[in-house]
C-alpha cells in the first residue's frame, strides 16, 4: 500500500496538500511519487457535529506528521491513538483526490 | 530586533461596535455602514473629513473596500483591504498607523463587519480556502472545529493541560460580559460545571469551546494626535505593534503563534514589560489559542498556561483582566469583526469607554490577534500595546 505525494526532482522536497510549484524553491519542476505514507499520529479528535447532513458521526479524525516531512489529516482506523506509528491508505474522491485513512503501523507492535 | 520605527504621533479613537445579532437579513454592507455612520457620531467628524478606509469582512460577496466607497459616497485617498480575519484589527491599526505618519491619509476610519444569514457560515466553511476545500473539509466537514480540536488535544498531551484549565477562560469571560449589554451570551451565568457538562462538539471541545457566529461590527479611528486633541476627543498611542504570517510552519500540530518570534520587539518598541499590561484583550476562537497568547507574548512560560491560569484571576476585578467585555466566548463571532475586538475593547479600557465594565485604573492594554485558517491552523498572528493619552 502507497499513498502519492507531489514531489520536487530539483530540491527533492516533498508536499501536501499540492501545489503549482515547489513551496520550498518554487521550482516548477514537480513530480507524483510513490510513498509508503508512514508517520505518526500527533493529535486526533471525535466529530459530533458536522456541516454537512448526511456525515456519519461520530467520527474520528487526526494530524499525522509523515516521515517525508508533510502533514495530513486523516480518517483514523480502530484503535489509533495519538502517539502510534501509523501508515497511511488513500482512496479516490469524486475529483480524484486522495482520501487518507491512518491505520496502525503493523511492524510497529 | 525588528528596526522598525514607532508610531509617535498618531492617536486612536472613537471605539465603536455596532450590536451583534445572531442572523440578520442585511448584508454586511449595511452593518460596515453604520458603523462609519457611528464612528461619525463619536468623533463630531463630517463623512468628507474621513480620507482613509480600511476594512474587514468575509461576508461582502464579491465587494471590498473599493466598492464601499461607492456604497457610502466616499472619495477617499487612501484605501485598505485586509481579508485577514482575527488578525485583521492588528494589521488595520498598523497600517493605518503609517497612513497618518506618512501624510497619505488624515483620518482612517478602519472597520469590520459581517452579516450572518442562515447559511454564510458554512458557505464560507466549504470555500474558504483551496486547501481546506481538499485536504480538511472532506474528513467530516466539522469546519474550524475539527482543526482546533486537533491543535487542543496535542495541547493538552503535549503540556498536560486540563479541560477545566481551558475552563477558566471561559468562565472568568462570561463573569467579565455580564453587564455588556452587546454580549449575546452575558446574560446567561456558566459555571465551571456548566462548562465540563457541555455536550461534546469535537473532542476534546466542547460547546463552551466555541464560539457564536452573528452579525455586527467593530471600528475605530486613526488619526494624528494633534487633530485628535483638536477635536476634544479620548485618544490612545501605540506603544508598539508587531505581526507575523506563516510562523513555525514546520511544526507538525500548531502549538506556538508568530507572537513568539516577535514579542522581545514588541516590548522594545513599546519599553515596557509584560509586567506592565493592565488588560490582556486576546483572540479567543478557542480557549487554547488564549493559552498559547498568555504564553507567547510573555505573560508566562511555553506549556506554563495551565498553571497561571489555575494561579490567577482573569476577571475584570482580578489580577489578570483578560478579554474584559466578554470576549467572543461570551459576545459571538461576528465574523472579521471577532478580529477586531481585542483592539476595540482595549481601546475601550485605556480610553474609559467600556460597553460593560471598567478594568480598573487600566492604562496600558495588549490587543492581540490570530486569523486565518487555510489549512491546519491560523496563518496571520499580530499585537499591539495602546496606551491611554490623560
Amino acid at each position: 500500500m502507497s499513498i502519492r505525494l507531489q514531489t520536487c526532482t530539483a530540491c527533492g522536497t516533498h508536499q501536501y496538500p499540492e501545489r503549482d510549484l515547489c513551496r520550498a524553491c518554487l521550482r516548477d519542476e514537480l513530480v507524483r511519487t510513490e510513498n509508503d505514507g508512514q508517520g505518526r499520529l500527533i493529535a486526533a479528535t471525535t466529530l459530533h457535529r458536522s456541516l454537512e447532513p448526511d456525515t456519519a458521526l461520530p467520527l474520528r479524525i487526526g494530524a499525522v506528521a509523515l516521515d517525508a516531512g508533510v502533514r495530513v489529516i486523516a480518517f483514523l482506523g480502530r484503535g489509533v491513538q495519538p502517539g502510534d506509528r501509523v501508515v497511511l491508505h488513500a482512496t479516490a474522491d469524486a475529483e480524484q483526490h486522495q482520501v487518507f485513512t491512518a491505520e496502525k503501523d503493523p511492524a510497529d507492535a | 530586533m525588528s528596526g522598525a520605527r514607532d508610531y509617535r504621533g498618531v492617536a486612536v479613537t472613537s471605539p465603536v461596535t455596532v450590536p451583534y445579532v445572531r442572523r440578520s437579513d442585511r448584508p454586511a454592507h449595511w452593518f460596515i455602514g453604520s458603523a462609519l455612520r457611528a464612528l461619525l457620531d463619536a468623533s463630531g467628524l463630517d463623512k468628507d473629513a474621513i480620507d482613509g478606509l480600511a476594512v474587514s469582512s468575509f461576508s461582502l460577496g464579491s465587494d471590498t473596500t473599493i466598492a464601499l466607497t461607492e456604497h457610502f459616497d466616499m472619495s477617499p485617498r487612501w484605501i485598505e483591504w485586509l481579508p485577514t480575519g482575527g488578525a485583521s484589527g492588528v494589521m488595520a491599526l498598523r497600517r493605518a498607523a503609517r497612513a497618518v505618519q506618512d501624510g497619505d491619509a488624515n483620518i482612517v476610519a478602519c472597520i469590520a463587519g459581517d452579516t450572518a444569514g442562515s447559511a454564510s457560515f458554512s458557505n464560507l466553511v466549504r470555500d474558504f480556502s483551496r486547501f481546506s476545500s481538499t485536504a480538511v473539509y472532506p474528513y467530516g466537514a466539522a469546519g474550524p472545529n475539527g482543526v482546533f480540536a486537533l491543535i487542543t488535544d496535542n495541547y493538552m498531551r503535549r503540556f498536560g493541560a486540563e479541560r477545566a484549565d481551558f475552563g477558566r477562560i471561559a468562565v472568568s469571560q462570561r463573569a467579565n460580559a455580564r453587564g455588556n449589554p452587546n454580549a449575546l451570551l452575558g446574560a446567561k451565568p456558566l459555571s465551571l460545571d456548566d462548562y465540563l457538562a457541555a455536550p461534546p462538539i469535537a473532542e476534546p471541545l466542547h460547546l463552551f469551546d466555541c464560539v457564536l457566529p452573528c452579525a455586527g461590527a467593530e471600528a475605530f479611528l486613526v488619526m494624528s494626535d494633534t487633530r485628535a486633541r483638536t477635536l476634544g476627543l479620548r485618544r490612545a498611542h501605540i506603544r508598539g505593534a508587531i505581526e507575523r504570517h506563516n510562523a513555525f510552519f514546520e511544526d507538525p500540530v500548531a502549538e506556538r503563534g508568530g507572537w513568539a518570534m516577535d514579542r522581545d520587539a514588541l516590548y522594545a518598541q513599546a519599553d515596557l514589560g509584560a509586567n506592565a499590561v493592565d488588560c490582556l484583550q486576546t483572540y479567543d476562537d478557542y480557549p487554547v489559542i488564549v493559552a498559547m497568547q498568555i504564553e507567547d507574548l510573555g505573560f508566562c512560560g511555553k506549556g506554563e498556561a495551565p498553571a497561571f491560569l489555575r494561579a490567577r484571576d482573569l476577571t475584570v476585578e482580578g489580577d489578570f483582566p483578560h478579554n474584559s467585555c466578554g470576549g467572543q466566548l461570551s459576545c459571538g463571532q461576528a465574523g472579521a469583526a471577532g478580529g477586531f475586538l481585542p483592539v476595540v475593547e482595549a481601546l475601550r479600557q485605556v480610553t474609559r469607554q467600556p460597553i460593560g465594565r471598567q478594568v480598573p485604573d487600566a492604562r496600558i492594554a495588549l490587543a492581540s490577534g490570530y486569523g486565518m485558517v487555510t489549512y491546519d491552523r491560523c496563518l496571520a498572528s499580530g499585537a499591539a500595546i495602546l496606551e491611554g493619552a490623560a
